[in-house]
């Protein structure tokens, strides 16, 4: 029952910011510059979060949310209205995230003969209650940015945004099933690597 | 202690690594970043424009040889060893002095069709005139010129298709027989005298045993 009521609160509270945003964009197309101020302060704190993830927690994501909105200033006047804006902006985190990721791997091929090997994580202790300690999380880390991107982003759009398969089908142009796939073999690798970690 | 999946691992992680800082002012930053995008494209579109122009002015002004002829290189150089530059090879030579031929042919004929289209430009200029005058004269048109206007342009039509026939269609014996029907239908046009002097120059650069023939 409980359920139930916060699943409808859910929804309500999704259908309002679905309005919000139209609303947002027909403005937009009118003419009234603030409009992109607001639409800055509304999914912000949602960006940044999705691209934190997406990127495998990195220390720094303040860049690649200013290119993100960027690209939203630039492209907002092609927006069709097709999907949602949340989708849309979605979909451009996903795609900046990439291409930010490309870069960083460009550049850490160049300094690779530069820098000696790093050093092997420590073995992984957690505490007594089931929580992680910070050498886990530095563990989880690594293992999650080894990922190849697309299984990455299927597992943090599934498992930390929880949005639904069709939904994530939608923002990666894929099939359910293509979905369904890239989510088993990310499981599957992410179990190898973090073995000692799960039961 | 072990985790009992990976969505839990995942999920404990995340809570871990907490919330990513964010600029109060990021809109603000936001438009900034945009405004200096702008300005580095529209520099970048400038410095490209004004290169591409660069370089089609020196391309344009280009003169060969103007900066002197390639140095010849002495016995032993290491230039030696190479050979030939590419512009004395004969074939490119031979390609050259085609290319050149073409170019004062097309220039020869771009300053005949000059010619005759600067003479119909002329021609409409007086009538044009003559029309203004009439009409401020409120004076009908006199039906005598009316008809030697006619004449002398479907003369001129006739000299332009004799033209085009010797000049890029190579029918020569169509075009003589143009130019000399020109001749007898308007004998009087200024376009006769024209092709009484395309006729002469055909027949000069025949064979001399058939000069005289064509007139």
């Amino acid at each position: 029952m409980a359920a139930s009521e916060t699943m409808t609160a859910k929804g309500r509270s999704q259908r309002s910011a679905a309005e919000q945003d139209a609303l947002l964009v027909a403005r937009w197309v009118q003419g009234d510059g603030r409009v992109f101020d607001r639409i800055v302060s509304l999914h912000q704190r949602r960006i940044a979060q999705l691209a934190y993830r997406l990127l495998g927690w990195p220390d720094e994501v303040e860049d690649v949310v200013q290119e993100v909105f960027l690209k939203v200033l630039k492209n907002l006047p092609n927006y069709r209205g097709q999907s949602s804006l949340q989708t849309w902006m979605t979909v451009i985190t996903v795609n900046v995230c990439r291409t930010w990721r490309r870069k960083r791997l460009l550049r850490l091929r160049r300094l690779k003969s530069l820098v000696s090997r790093l050093p092997e994580p420590p073995p992984a202790t957690n505490t007594a209650d089931g929580t992680i300690n910070t050498d886990t999380f530095e563990q989880v880390r690594r293992a999650v940015q080894r990922l190849p991107g697309r299984y990455r982003e299927v597992l943090v759009l599934r498992y930390l945004e929880q949005l639904p398969i069709a939904q994530i089908a939608e923002i990666l142009h894929l099939a359910r099933n293509n979905v369904d796939v890239r989510l088993n073999r990310a499981r599957t690798l992410l179990r190898d690597h973090l073995a000692d970690l799960i039961e | 202690m072990a985790f009992n999946g990976i969505e839990t691992v995942l999920r404990q992680a995340d809570q871990m690594a907490g919330t990513p800082h964010l600029p109060a002012d990021l809109a603000e930053r936001i438009h900034r970043a945009d405004r200096r995008r702008r300005r580095i494209t529209g520099s970048l579109a400038a410095a490209g424009l004004i290169l591409a122009a660069g370089i089609l002015y020196a391309t344009a002004s280009y003169v060969p040889g103007r900066f002197g002829s390639a140095p010849n290189p002495q016995p032993g150089h290491p230039l030696q060893k190479v050979g030939q530059p590419h512009w004395q090879d004969p074939l490119v030579q031979a390609q050259i002095d085609s290319l050149r031929r073409q170019v004062d042919q097309l220039r020869a004929q771009a300053d005949l069709r000059t010619a005759l289209l600067q003479e119909v430009i002329k021609l409409e200029n007086q009538r044009q005139r003559i029309r203004t005058l009439e009409r401020q004269a409120n004076v009908q048109p006199d039906p005598l010129d009316e008809l030697t206007r006619q004449v002398e342009r479907a003369a001129l039509v006739t000299l332009y298709q004799a033209d085009r026939k010797y000049q890029e269609l190579d029918l020569q014996d169509s075009a003589i027989a143009d130019y000399r029907r020109l001749i007898e239908l308007y004998p009087d046009t200024r376009w006769a005298q024209t092709a009484r002097m395309r006729l002469a120059t055909i027949d000069a650069r025949q064979d001399p045993q058939t000069k005289g023939d064509l007139l």
